[in-house]
């Protein structure tokens, strides 16, 4: 049984706890690592921790040419925190098969790995502790999307039986669609990732990213053999589960089937797969409105939504999903549900906004209020539309604040994209109001893991503040012409 | 009302022929006192029968408002012409999803634009002016023309706005959008200057000399402002003061300096 198929599982009895107890703060904290298998299984940790090691293999470059003297030291020091990590992944790993043989005491293995999980969420930064749980994803993102599917496909057909609404079948037709697209995805960040990381000369860098790829090969090359053959046998839904599973709660299916809209959005395919992904995400939304809408269905169904206006954005028919957000918006206000009001509101403001209807946008702004949530990644949102509608109303003081709100709210090393979305329009206000902007504003931070992307997506932003800073009407056209400013 | 009692059988036959005939009756556009009465007749008659659901059709729908539109800019009423702009912009958002244009389409949307900045609602002109293709400007003259003057408004080159020549149909927005330029052009004077001669700010404002005092009152608060004679002088509350003579402030300087030089003198 592979990482996946735990962590689904795992997810899935939270789930019906939370449900059975009336918990929405479990659910909330469920759906996060929902986040964290999503990146997994997408490559963004392969990625991030490709990208990571090459700036620590930048910086002690730079280290050893300027003291080449203390060059031993750190090499020392890599290698100790090298084997510190691989014998951290070892315990792990071997941890999470002495769970799931207690199957009486079901309920301890759930609150030791949970204490686990906090422990090494708690001590460590906040990159380690999914790298430490899924060694495949950090080593071979094509290996992780395909313990993924298996798991997805797993899990499916546990719990098809007890949960005859969840259409276990199409669910696996699309699950298969999708596989072949995310592979595909996969192994294109993994040669990106290897290009970028040959660009430098020393050897150890090399070493050092090559080394745990071989390795993590090596290690899991047994277990993918076995598990891709679905043996319903050694998988025993009821030692998985813990609980009886011949029930399972509406937030556990609807948990499951957003997981799959989640695979089939992040294969990101061609046009078939996306229709495919557009019909899920209907299917997951008639679910979701005809389950009983408890406070603990708050979070998936926000998370249902934003799936399903994600999917139709990426078929151009944003549009059409207006009506039924807004019957949402007003059954989320009316049942006070904050998260779910928050998530819909940015929902909403983004159709507006991308059809370009800044006065319906603005009214809807004027008149529906931002709920007091904790969600900063919502927060982040609502401050980027909201400073667009006012640059777009010529009140740049106003957008200045919100945009820089919306930076603040923003994560530090994740969500690159939007980052650098809202400092590009940051930087057009403020030349607007008339201050120019601050060099560092372009640069980033110097040693963060993204920040070779924001200097390189800002360097016509930074050309422009140049001309305007001195008063050169040439060289601005020039740069207007030359680059695609999409703002 | 008689047309329709006649005719029985569809009630369009009398709406169309109503239509048409407000439209012979625009064309003409400086309309006589009986031509304008006859025109509102029509235009209530015709509003009966779009309330009762009998200008179904899109064309007539649209044509209508369209008409009502341009008798509002000749009416210079600025209230019923936004109304049936907005009843106008989604059949027109329809149109350009099914392909298919009205002739006056340009026309309206550049008279839309044109009442937005002669009202000086600048935010809403730009809202309007994201829905527009990119290319609008140039393809189409009609809005080619309120961008040029707002591009002139937002730079502040206020006298090209005060002279310019426009179109006949831009006759009615022409004196309204004097008037909000010489608004913007009294804020503007109250921030910059502290006093200027009357005759030096009729000639900017290309108003006789007797009349700025009025434009004046119309826009500043008296507390802003002070008509002396000629003169006339501009106060504001958060204006940097200039310090009374730089010779003062360079002794405090100088003496904040010797008392430091001193006090070194004693540690050292």
């Amino acid at each position: 049984m592979n990482v996946f198929q735990e962590e689904i599982a795992r997810a899935l009895t939270l789930t019906e706890r939370a449900a059975l107890t009336r918990e929405p703060r479990l659910v909330a904290r469920v759906l996060r690592s929902l986040g964290t298998l999503r990146r997994c299984w997408n490559g963004k940790l392969y990625e991030y921790r490709a990208r990571k090691l090459e700036t620590l293999a930048a910086t002690e470059l730079v280290a050893v040419e300027l003291f080449p003297e203390d060059a031993e030291a750190l090499r020392e020091e890599r290698l100790r925190k090298e084997r510190a990590r691989k014998a951290a992944t070892i315990t792990v790993q071997k941890e999470a098969p002495g769970s799931e043989t207690t199957d009486n005491d079901v309920s301890k293995p759930d609150k030791k790995s949970i204490v686990a999980a906090e422990d090494a969420g708690g001590d460590t930064s906040e990159g380690r502790w999914p790298s430490r749980r899924f060694p495949a994803a950090v080593s071979d993102p094509v290996l992780a999307a395909k313990q993924a599917y298996v798991a997805l496909r797993w899990s499916l057909e546990t719990c098809s039986p007890s949960a005859p609404s969840l259409h276990a079948q199409s669910l696996a037709d699309d699950l298969e669609a999708a596989l072949d697209w995310l592979l595909d995805h996969n192994r294109q960040v993994v040669a990106t990732a290897r290009q970028s990381a040959a660009r430098y000369e020393s050897e150890d860098a090399r070493n050092e990213i090559t080394r745990p790829a071989l390795n993590g090969a090596s290690a899991t090359k047994a277990s993918p053999q076995e598990s891709v053959s679905l043996s319903k046998d050694t998988a025993n839904p009821r030692q998985a589960f813990g609980v009886v599973a011949s029930v399972l709660q509406p937030e556990s299916i609807a948990v499951l089937h957003l997981l799959v809209v989640y695979f089939l959005l992040d294969a990101h395919g061609d046009d078939t797969l996306r229709l495919r992904a557009v019909d899920c995400a209907d299917r997951l939304i008639a679910l979701l409105e005809q389950s009983p809408r408890r406070h603990t269905m708050d979070e998936i169904s926000a998370r249902g939504y934003y799936a399903m206006t994600l999917a139709y954005e990426r078929v151009g028919r944003l549009a059409e999903c207006q009506p039924r957000l807004f019957s949402a918006y007003r059954t989320a206000f009316v049942r006070r549900d904050h998260t779910g009001q928050a998530a819909l509101l940015n929902q909403l403001l983004r159709t507006f906004i991308n059809d370009r209807r800044y006065a319906q946008a603005d009214q809807l702004y004027s008149r529906a209020p931002f709920p007091d949530i904790r969600s900063n990644s919502q927060l982040a949102r609502y401050f980027y539309y909201v400073g667009r509608i006012k640059a777009i109303q010529l009140d740049y003081s106003e957008a200045y604040r919100c945009l820089n709100n919306a930076l603040r709210k923003a994560p530090q090393h994740m969500a690159t994209a939007f980052r650098v979305t809202v400092l590009q329009l940051l930087v057009l206000v403020q030349l607007l109001m008339g201050e120019i902007p601050e060099l560092a504003l372009f640069y980033g931070e110097r040693h963060a893991v993204d920040a070779r992307i924001i200097r390189r997506r800002m360097y016509p932003y930074l050309q422009i503040a140049n001309a305007v800073r001195r008063g050169d009407l040439v060289r601005f056209q020039r740069v207007l012409g030359r680059a695609r400013c999409p703002l | 009302m008689t047309g329709e009692t006649m005719i029985d059988g569809s009630p369009t036959v009398s709406a169309s022929t109503a239509l048409q005939e407000l439209a012979a009756l625009v064309k003409k556009s400086p309309l006589s006192s009986c031509e304008r009465s006859r025109a509102d007749a029509l235009v209530a008659e015709l509003k009966k029968e779009l309330a009762r659901g009998e200008l179904a059709n899109h064309v007539a729908q649209r044509g209508f408002h369209e008409l009502c539109v341009r008798l509002a800019v000749l009416d210079r009423d600025w209230a019923a012409m936004e109304r049936h702009i907005q009843q106008l912009l989604p059949l027109y958002a329809e149109d350009a999803r099914s392909g298919v244009q009205s002739p006056f389409r340009d026309l309206l949307i550049g008279l839309n634009l044109m009442r937005l900045l002669a009202q000086n609602r600048l935010a809403e002109y730009h809202m309007e002016l994201e829905l527009l293709p990119a290319t609008e400007p140039q393809r189409n003259p009609y809005v080619s023309f309120p961008f040029q003057v707002e591009q002139a408004l937002v730079e502040g080159s206020y006298e090209k706005i005060l002279h310019i020549e426009a179109g006949s149909e831009w006759l009615p927005f022409i004196e309204l959008l004097q008037e909000t330029t010489r608004r913007e052009m009294v804020t503007c004077w109250a921030e910059a200057y502290t006093q200027a001669t009357l005759v030096e700010l009729a000639t900017m404002a290309a108003l006789p000399v007797d009349d700025v005092g009025a434009l004046l009152a119309r826009v500043l608060d008296p507390a802003q402002y002070q008509i002396e004679g000629e003169m006339v002088r501009f106060r504001s509350s958060d204006r940097i003061q200039e310090a009374p003579s730089p010779r003062l402030v360079a002794t405090a300087s100088i003496a904040r300096s010797m008392e430091y030089i001193r006090g070194l003198e004693r540690i050292v």
